[in-house]
């Protein structure tokens, strides 16, 4: 129950930061995927079925929350949240650099689907790599000043190392 | 934890099916249209009837020139001594066709002024419902593509109003001044 308390004030933050905060003070295009970040947080830092869990739910209230196509966000913190799971054997947790590095390369990979999406609707999007790339180093940059502050947060949760 | 995954990823599509049959915004299901419909509807209804009044202006100048033509004067819009000319050279034929072009004409003033009043009350309108599409498209790109065609059409719209309420005056004009001069053959 604690854990779940946890949990869900986790998740409370970051939709809010993510949502109501980051968009306020960064400019347009550079605005960082907090969400993703903290699910793989979760996924290095708890792992198993809880990480995919709240990588689905925090996927999916950022879709609902109009920040990309319903599902796609649901769709990659599912699968962000196993694969991190799967991987945090071999990713050494308090390292900052390899989370950093894979939220970016994750958060690519949502850009990427979500542009393509809206491209194929029609959208009027602009897809190329510089917005691309934009993205990814604001992602970069948002894991590695991100996972220091979760790490903090980590401290308080029982450590569950693999 | 395979099976929860895969489970999970299928809840996600499904979450996307259902947004999309339900027209959540982000799910690029069908958007309500309807209030953007019911102006392009009146907006396309005062150029129609602009239209209208104008083949009605168009038939009558062509009928007037036609019998004009047949009696040998030609330019008779130019030249007003041409009108008295062709006052004397008409038949009674001539005048049933004319007096059947005028009575298309009567009702083509007010037809015109009301048209302008209504092209004017829409054009206010219309800069109202395109900064909302573009909110709309903004708020939910997966329907963009519908979203577009309205903008298109009322684009479209706005220039057919705007030539509405800068022709009018002068059909309007040479409505009133033809069946003047149609008025003074009979």
């Amino acid at each position: 129950m604690r854990i779940f308390t946890r949990y869900v004030l986790i998740i409370a933050a970051v939709v809010y930061v993510d949502h109501a905060v980051l968009p306020r003070l960064l400019p347009e295009g550079v605005a960082p995927d907090l969400t993703l970040a903290t699910i793989i947080y979760l996924a290095l830092a708890v792992g198993g079925v809880a990480a995919v869990a709240a990588g689905f739910a925090l996927g999916l209230i950022s879709d609902l929350l109009g920040w990309g196509p319903v599902g796609v966000g649901a769709l990659i913190g599912t699968l962000a949240g196993a694969v991190f799971s799967y991987f945090r054997g071999q990713i050494y947790e308090r390292s900052l650099l390899v989370p950093a590095v894979f939220t970016a390369v994750a958060f690519i990979l949502k850009k990427a689907i979500t542009l393509g999406l809206l491209a194929g609707t029609g959208a009027p999007v602009t897809v190329g790599w510089p917005v691309v790339g934009r993205a990814g180093v604001a992602a970069l940059v948002t894991a590695a000043a991100a996972f220091p502050l979760l790490f903090l947060y980590w401290r308080l949760l029982p450590p569950r190392r693999p | 934890m395979r099976k929860y995954v895969v489970a999970l990823c299928a809840m996600a599509l499904v979450a996307a099916a259902t947004a999309g049959a339900i027209g959540l915004p982000g799910g690029g299901g069908k958007v309500d249209t309807k209030k953007f419909d019911e102006l392009i509807a009146q907006i396309e209804e005062v150029a129609a009837n602009f239209e209208a009044a104008k083949v009605k202006v168009d038939e009558c100048e062509t009928a007037l020139a036609g019998i004009a033509e047949k009696h040998g004067i030609a330019d008779l819009f130019g030249d007003p001594a041409k009108i008295t000319e062709l006052k004397d050279a008409v038949t009674d034929d001539d005048k049933a066709t004319l007096t059947e072009a005028a009575e298309g004409l009567t009702t083509v003033p007010d037809d015109l002024n009301a048209a302008v009043t209504k092209a004017t009350e829409l054009t206010t309108k219309v800069p109202d419902a395109l900064s909302d599409l573009a909110t709309q498209i903004t708020e939910n790109p997966l329907a963009a593509k519908d979203l577009q065609d309205k903008q298109s059409q009322l684009e479209a719209g706005k220039t057919s109003l705007e030539s509405v309420t800068t022709e009018a005056p002068g059909l309007v004009e040479s409505a009133t001044n033809l069946g003047d001069t149609i008025a003074g053959l009979m």
